[in-house]
């Protein structure tokens, strides 16, 4: 018998409340992270996922709960934890005037097992000047500069907090690749939250979805694409008909839309027995099912409370 | 510690252009001295002041703004983060950055000195008068770096975190400056209002509190900033409260415990005494006034006690002042303190059947109070006003008379009868006698029923009126020095309406003291020719010489005491004229018959406690012959002993011993 593998990231019952503010920003969140996989924290803006960085880095304490990297509290062990965590922020924190060879040399003395060759590497093929203060860099410069950083130490974690917010194509497709690369490398675990969905779906192994403060969803990747399905269909019987999408039930849709063609709705629970039964149905016609992007499966679930739109 | 060196060495590197400054400002003094052609030998001295100055200044400036920046700024705009995602405890970050401040703060004094300083030859080490050793200015320059970068730090903590903590903050903090204000008047109080602490003492126990102050303030920023740090983290909000919550805790605590101090002093009673170092009877009764320093670090207190209950009042003034029937007590009371307004004094009359105090509300200054032969009325001055109440209701006095006076606050006064209040002026320094008009020597009566005001009789200028009435007020007695012999004492019976001298008690003798006795019998020790003398007078046959004059024996210095037995006095000798702890041994208590001369031992190490004392018990009449007070004594530990004259059996009744 092979021990459970205990979690990389881990999060109990995680409540945050800011003073002030009756709803709680997080509400009870309890999640885990696999050694070896990548995460991706999805949710609009103000769902909450900054607030559950903050607290899985130590930097906030939650109002209640707790967090654990590599299974210790992160509250109260965060120093010797972040040795083993490189982070790029959501938002650019460096100090402004040093440059990205004055950062790395800092950050030298602090971890164990530093590669500052590989900073000055990756900045290189990045096209980031590493003797410009790091407060004249722009935006995209920066967010390469922290990646640059935050591999350098080789860490068993990287947590990265919507690390291409505001980037360009082209910065973000370079960042993405390094990632990428760096994964394929060494099988870094990776904590990821991001609007940009295309990019987080192309390495995600797994997903969760913040939405009002709630992990509404948390599952790996391909499954989760396995259950979310656009079905495409007619009905004889449409324009007699008051409701739509009864006999969608067994797919538990999470919109529907009418369109002069037939009916077309985003299920959850797609499962190709059930999709048989479908077709089969008495009105049903020319049943067809698709794939969804990931992004269509966070607007789906972010956007709009199931089955108000019909 | 890694983590903290590379903190504080990067704080170190960020703000290395700092440096230059102020090694630059270092040399406006010699740019200036050069500019304005300072040649004298005051220039080098003017340098090192400009030095001092602009360093001083610049250092202050930088101290502050890195107080503001260091951390505050980093969570402010949201740049601190960076290090809590790096492997740096908390408190190295905390500790590198705010000690990188402070080195940078005491770098750059050192810069922009050091050449003023130079080019002065040192001369700063007595600038001002101050003794400015090297290490003391270090340690000076540190203490302000770190009040300058802390209290810097503290204000922005609450100005730029912006968070709802500020409410805690705008509450607390006026809340315990007020409170430290009045813990702090209530010891200045303490302090002030008693003459058994030095002003040395007085000093030093203020400056340790206040140092003690100094230092939780300075505890509570550190101590704060840390958990600012250590709990706050990235959150500017909880890091305002952790800010708060500890500093206004340990500032709390800290005020809290002046606070209990405070009480503590205020609290003490006469069992708290360390020594007596000094005690007046009661003419009647069992009261007696101790005073002394009180024990464990509390500052000196006087005292009315109650032997025989314990009880005690405590007497914020120099002495309190006991009726005649042993029934009140009453003192003024100086109202020291940051908060007073418009009067200052307050009297004080005191139950001593029921040992309560009552503050009046009357207001007095100067001349000690007097009662009348019942007890029931009290005469006081309040600036040039004479006042007298009845206190028969100590806790309701009524004013019974009013008088405008000219003499001052320089005054004695007696009850003469019930309806009679006599003044004595009261001119203690013999040189500004002679620039007095002759009013300021008048004795003046005040009649109660008529309200009037009669000058009865006028000292002459040579007589310095030190008081000590007869029970009857017809005498009293008084010294005189002459103008020929400026140091020569007389010892002079008084005329106490006329004021016309009666007899001379003693001349030629050194340290002479006076007691009424009953029957208006006088009794007078002194020193002459190396040995102790007795005098027994008759009042009414002053001029006719001593009754008695008793050969005591040798001694240096003697001590009149009261009547242990009706005519039969107390004194004490001693060989010594040190008034040093060794001499308090050499004491032998003796009682003397007033009619036969027979001297009897009482044992050593003995003073008599309502023994003679020009400063305390100026007009206060003799203590009845016999009375418990009479068996008081002072032991060589300067404990307060009562002493059974048939068996010599000592008691101790208060002080704990040397």
């Amino acid at each position: 018998m092979s021990a459970t593998p205990s979690p990389v990231v881990s999060a109990g019952r995680l409540l945050v409340k800011y003073g002030g503010n009756p709803k709680p920003t997080l509400e009870e969140i309890s999640f885990s992270v696999p050694r070896g996989s990548v995460y991706a924290l999805l949710g609009r803006n103000g769902a909450g996922k900054s607030s559950l960085v903050r607290c899985l880095l130590g930097q906030q304490k939650p109002t209640s709960g707790g967090c654990f990297l590599f299974g210790e509290d992160v509250w109260k062990r965060r120093a010797s934890l972040m040795a083993k965590i490189g982070v790029v922020p959501e938002d650019p924190d460096a100090p402004p005037s040093m440059t990205a060879r004055q950062l790395s040399a800092f950050c030298a003395k602090l971890y164990p097992t530093w590669d500052a060759p590989s900073v000055e590497a990756r900045l290189a093929r990045f096209g980031v000047p590493a003797g410009t203060p790091y407060g004249s860099l722009s935006k995209g410069q920066r967010a390469l500069v922290s990646l640059a950083l935050a591999l350098a130490s080789s860490p068993e974690l990287l947590v990265l907090d919507d690390p291409t917010l505001g980037l360009d194509a082209v910065a973000r497709r370079a960042f993405f690749e390094e990632l990428v690369g760096e994964l394929a490398d060494r099988g870094t675990t990776v904590l990821l939250t991001s609007h940009d969905l295309a990019g987080v779906e192309s390495m995600a192994t797994r997903v969760g979805f913040l939405k009002d403060g709630r992990l509404v969803l948390d599952e790996d990747l391909e499954t989760l694409k396995g259950r979310f399905r656009r079905l495409r269909y007619a009905n004889e019987q449409t324009e007699e008909r008051a409701e739509y999408g009864q006999e969608l039930a067994a797919f538990d849709a999470v919109r529907v839309k009418v369109r002069g063609w037939g009916v077309e709705a985003i299920v959850s629970n797609y499962g190709d027995e059930s999709f048989a039964r479908f077709t089969a149905l008495e009105g049903v016609m020319d049943a067809e099912s698709s794939s969804l992007s990931l992004e269509e499966i966070f607007i789906a679930i972010a956007g709009e409370t199931p089955g108000r739109n019909a | 510690m890694r983590a903290f060196a590379a903190v504080f060495t990067r704080e170190l590197f960020e703000r290395r252009f700092v440096f230059l400054v102020a090694f630059l400002a270092g040399f406006v003094p010699l740019i200036g001295s050069g500019l304005y052609g300072w040649s004298t030998p005051d220039a080098a001295e003017g340098r090192v002041l400009v030095a001092l100055v602009g360093a001083t200044a610049l250092s202050a400036a930088f101290a502050l703004l890195l107080g503001a920046a260091v951390i505050v700024g980093d969570t402010r705009e949201k740049r601190i983060s960076f290090y809590f995602s790096r492997p740096i405890p908390s408190a190295s970050l905390w500790a590198g950055k705010l000690l990188a401040a402070i080195a940078i703060t005491l770098a750059t004094a050192f810069l922009a000195f050091t050449p003023g300083w130079l080019s002065g030859n040192g001369r700063a080490r007595n600038l001002w008068g101050l003794d400015a050793t090297p290490g003391r200015t270090a340690l000076a320059a540190l203490a302000l770096a770190v009040v300058f970068v802390l209290g810097s730090h503290a204000v922005v903590t609450v100005a730029r975190l912006r968070s709802p903590w500020v409410a805690l903050d705008l509450i607390l903090a006026p809340t315990l400056i007020f409170l430290a204000a009045v813990f702090l008047q209530a010891l200045l109080r303490e302090a002030f209002t008693n003459r058994y602490a030095s002003a040395g003492q007085i000093a030093a126990t203020m400056s340790t509190v206040l140092v003690a102050l100094g230092a939780a303030i300075l505890l509570a920023l550190l101590a704060a900033s840390l958990a600012q740090v250590v709990e706050g983290r990235t959150d500017a909000r909880r890091a305002h409260g952790a800010f708060s919550v500890v500093f206004f805790g340990i500032l709390g605590c800290g005020v809290a415990l002046l606070g209990g101090y405070a009480w503590w002093c205020a609290s003490a009673r006469a069992t708290d005494l360390a020594s007596i170092s000094d005690a007046g009877t009661a003419p009647r009764g069992r009261w007696v006034t101790v005073a002394g320093p009180l024990r464990a670090g509390r500052l000196g207190g006087s005292f009315l006690f109650d032997p025989s209950s314990g009880r005690s009042l405590k007497v914020r003034s120099f002495g309190a002042f006991i009726s005649q029937d042993g029934a009140r007590a009453s003192w003024c009371e100086t109202r020291i303190g940051f908060f007073e307004k418009g009067n200052r004094y307050e009297m004080y009359v005191a139950d001593l059947s029921s040992g309560k105090a009552f503050a009046t509300g009357m207001p007095c200054a100067g001349a000690p109070p007097a009662f009348s032969p019942s007890g029931n009325r009290l005469s006081f001055l309040d600036g040039g006003t004479l006042a007298v109440y009845d206190v028969s209701k100590p806790e309701n006095p009524k004013q019974m008379f009013a008088s405008q006076t000219d003499a001052g606050s320089a005054l004695a006064m007696a009850f003469v009868d019930e309806d009679t209040v006599r003044l004595f002026p009261r001119v203690f320094n013999a040189r500004t006698r002679s620039g007095l008009t002759p009013e300021s020597f008048e004795i003046t009566e005040f009649s109660l029923p008529s309200k009037k005001s009669l000058v009865t009789g006028r000292f002459d200028r040579e007589s310095l009126p030190y008081l000590r009435l007869s029970a009857d007020g017809r005498y009293f007695v008084g010294s005189r020095k002459t103008r020929d012999a400026e140091n020569e004492s007389v010892l002079a019976l008084y005329d106490g309406r006329t004021g016309a001298p009666v007899a001379t008690l003693a001349s030629g003798i050194r340290s002479a003291q006076a007691r009424f006795l009953t029957g208006n019998r006088i009794a007078v020790a002194g020193i002459e020719h190396a040995s102790a003398r007795l005098f027994f007078y008759e009042a009414e046959k002053g001029g006719a010489g001593p009754a008695r004059s008793i050969a005591l024996g040798p001694a240096a210095r003697v001590a009149l005491g009261g009547e242990i037995a009706p005519g039969r006095v107390v004194v004490a000798l001693n060989a010594s004229d040190q008034n040093d702890e060794a001499a308090a041994h050499t004491w032998k208590a003796l009682s003397v018959e007033a009619s036969t001369g027979a001297i009897a031992s009482l044992g050593e190490g003995l003073v008599p406690a309502n023994r003679y004392g020009w400063w305390s018990n100026a007009v206060l009449p003799p203590a009845e012959a016999g009375s418990p007070a009479a068996t008081l004594f002072l032991d060589a530990e300067s404990r307060l002993v009562r002493l059974d004259p048939a068996t010599g059996a000592r008691t101790v009744i208060l002080g704990k011993g040397k």
